[in-house]
């Protein structure tokens, strides 16, 4: 089964507040499964090098590229699904018809594209349950 | 009373699309040399990366790309991330600002 990591997964598991202990956790438990296929796309290598920039705020600049590099650069081989116009302009299209955001949009065509059958993230307001044959795939409450 | 002479209005510059814009080659030379640092530097810690893989068996056959993450989440999370970092729910809604 082929699974889409949304840049959420990675995120979190460098989210270190002990509120988010659980879903840390639950992150982690995902990407170690080895009955799913995991993949990602290039886009959410430029996501996680952003989210990981952002938290490092106030760091020395050099200091702050490294960590955002060495945690984005270790997603790249699960990265197997490249982003294209075809991605790009199906998630400008979706995200028009359903109001949700542009990254997202195009995250799900990528995954639909990919032939995944899954699409795993948090759960956020913005999310679709399900499209074009893609489901959704809670990482709190895995349904498989 | 003296009216005062208006100011000759200062001429429109010629529209952009008729301007040739060049960018003399030290510049060009600059950025050149700026870009190749700045690509060795990427380049350096993509070896120390590749480094710290074959030490935690990241490059061990046996190791998922999912586990290789892990494991180097788990191992340099407190370094990457300074304690009480806000860090965003969902990294999609980081890249508000580049929309």
């Amino acid at each position: 089964m082929r699974v889409f990591l949304d840049a959420a997964v990675f995120v979190q598991t460098w989210d270190l507040r002990p509120a988010e202990a659980k879903a840390r956790e639950a992150a982690f438990e995902l990407l170690e499964r080895i009955d799913l296929e995991l993949v990602t796309s290039s886009l959410i290598v430029g996501q996680v090098f952003s989210a990981i920039w952002k938290a490092n705020r106030g760091a020395d600049p050099k200091e702050r590229h490294k960590r955002s590099a060495e945690a984005a650069l270790q997603v790249v081989p699960l990265s197997t699904l490249s982003v294209g116009t075809r991605e790009i302009s199906g998630g400008i299209a979706l995200a028009g018809k359903h109001k949700f955001q542009l990254w997202d949009a195009v995250n799900w065509t990528t995954a639909r594209f990919g032939e995944c059958e899954w699409y795993a993230s948090f759960y956020a307001p913005g999310n679709p349950r399900k499209f074009n044959g893609v489901k959704y795939f809670d990482v709190l409450n895995p349904p498989v | 009373m003296t009216v005062p002479t208006p100011k000759p209005k200062p001429k429109r510059s010629e529209p952009t699309r008729n301007r040739t814009i060049r960018v003399p080659e030290r510049v060009l030379r600059r950025v050149a040399v700026k870009l190749a640092r700045e690509d060795r530097k990427f380049n350096a810690v993509a070896v120390d990366l590749l480094d710290q893989w074959a030490d935690t068996g990241g490059l061990d056959d046996q190791l998922t790309p999912g586990q290789a993450y892990a494991r180097f989440a788990r191992k340099n999370a407190a370094r990457l991330v300074p304690d009480g970092a806000a860090l965003e729910k969902r990294a999609t809604s980081l890249m508000d600002d580049a929309e």
